[in-house]
């Protein structure tokens, strides 16, 4: 999905609508093979905009992805279904025309590569985190020797038991006997 | 220009708890310490891609205990535990003592600054526009419950001639407000233009006193 903004000036009246699927897997794999084991194609769904020499797409995006469990590296699928509101312009100086929290991208030349944009929100979508089902519920985590896996709150609890008073620090305690 | 201290400092002893814990008389302060850095640096090294936030060091006697908090345990592992009997192995020998390895799995990656960051580093190193891993990453954190973020980023961004900063926040970073839990990092993103500077801070919400249980 590549457009040049000069065929798109055709949409200042009327919105251009698309409904498409997408196989981005090629492209993916090759820049991120570390983190996402395989994607399917992807359906994409949305429209553009026209106006005042800036582009402005509204689509929805959606597939599912197998990325490596973050516990136990077993491949584990992740749904994406995500929207993409972005406003694209070739002139910096347009930027003066909207809100911070508006996402505007600056195109270096006069073609908009949507393509890129889906690949890019794609890479965003993945959690820093992801569990397979089991996991969630599984509290037996792994351990070895000298070695274990443990969660935020056993270590709480660990160090909770392990607080003991530094024993050449212990007469400290009784200056004050009357304070606890 | 108003000095700013390091959010994470300020708040050590009061809301937050040390990195390191031991102690050791004068002869052996330095030698612990170096010990202590040149620990860090090689686990830092070694899990460059397994999202390691913090690493804490508690010594007893011969022995150290090492608590390393990451979002991706199973990277610390490795299959069957290979890599972390390396990495243990390795640090025995780096220390000379038993070193006994504590893999904390951090339960919200979205609400730590470092893994954050870093997340938008790796992003600004994969050619993702800036602007769209910095509002990423915001709309991860609050969705993941923060009460606000803020990210900065600083350098030649998207390989512009100057270099600039920008900064986007969302919700409220109360810096002055000492029960604030604020986690700050600093963050460094290799481009092809050079260097990115990434900060992001992360508001959690407040730390509130607990009562004593005796009732004193």
């Amino acid at each position: 999905m590549k457009w040049s903004m000069l065929e798109l000036r055709k949409y200042k009246n009327e919105p251009l609508r698309f409904v498409e699927k997408l196989d981005l897997k090629k492209e993916i794999i090759t820049r991120f093979s570390d983190f996402i084991i395989d994607i399917s194609p992807l359906d994409i769904k949305g429209f553009l905009e026209y106006k005042d020499g800036d582009v402005y797409v509204h689509a929805n995006v959606s597939g599912t992805m197998i990325v490596p469990s973050s516990r136990s590296l077993k491949p584990v699928d992740f749904a994406l279904d995500f929207m993409i509101d972005e406003f694209y312009t070739t002139e910096e100086g347009h930027l003066e025309r909207y809100e911070d929290t508006d996402a505007v991208i600056v195109l270096e030349n006069d073609v908009l590569d949507f393509d890129e944009a889906i690949i890019e929100y794609v890479v965003l979508q993945l959690p820093l985190q992801i569990l397979a089902e089991d996991e969630v519920l599984d509290n037996d985590l792994p351990a070895g020797n000298g070695w274990e896996v443990v969660t935020e709150e056993q270590l709480d609890a660990q160090k909770a038991e392990n607080q003991t008073i530094d024993p050449r620090l212990a007469k400290l305690k009784d200056l004050f006997p009357d304070q606890d | 220009m108003g000095q700013k201290i390091n959010p994470t400092g300020f708040r050590v002893g009061v809301i937050r708890d040390w990195d390191a814990k031991w102690y050791a008389n004068n002869q052996d302060f330095a030698n612990y310490l170096h010990e202590d850095l040149r620990i860090r640096k090689f686990i830092e090294q070694k899990l460059a891609d397994a999202s390691v936030s913090r690493i804490e060091i508690e010594r007893a006697a011969k022995r150290v205990n090492i608590s390393i908090h990451t979002a991706k345990p199973g990277m610390v592992i490795g299959k069957g535990g290979s890599e972390v009997e390396t990495l243990r192995q390795a640090l025995n020998n780096l220390t000379g003592k038993r070193v006994h390895i504590n893999i904390v799995e951090i339960k919200k990656p979205d609400l730590d600054a470092h893994l954050v960051g870093q997340q938008i580093a790796s992003d600004l190193e994969r050619r993702v526009a800036f602007r769209r891993a910095m509002r990423g990453a915001i709309q991860r954190a609050m969705r993941a419950g923060a009460k606000g973020i803020k990210t900065q980023v600083a350098g030649r961004l998207n390989g512009a001639d100057i270099a600039r900063i920008e900064q986007y926040t969302e919700g409220t970073v109360p810096l002055h407000t000492l029960r604030a839990d604020i986690d700050y990092s600093w963050d460094e993103a290799a481009t092809t233009y050079g260097k990115l500077g990434i900060k992001t801070w992360i508001y959690r919400g407040e730390v509130l006193p607990t009562k004593n249980k005796g009732g004193k």
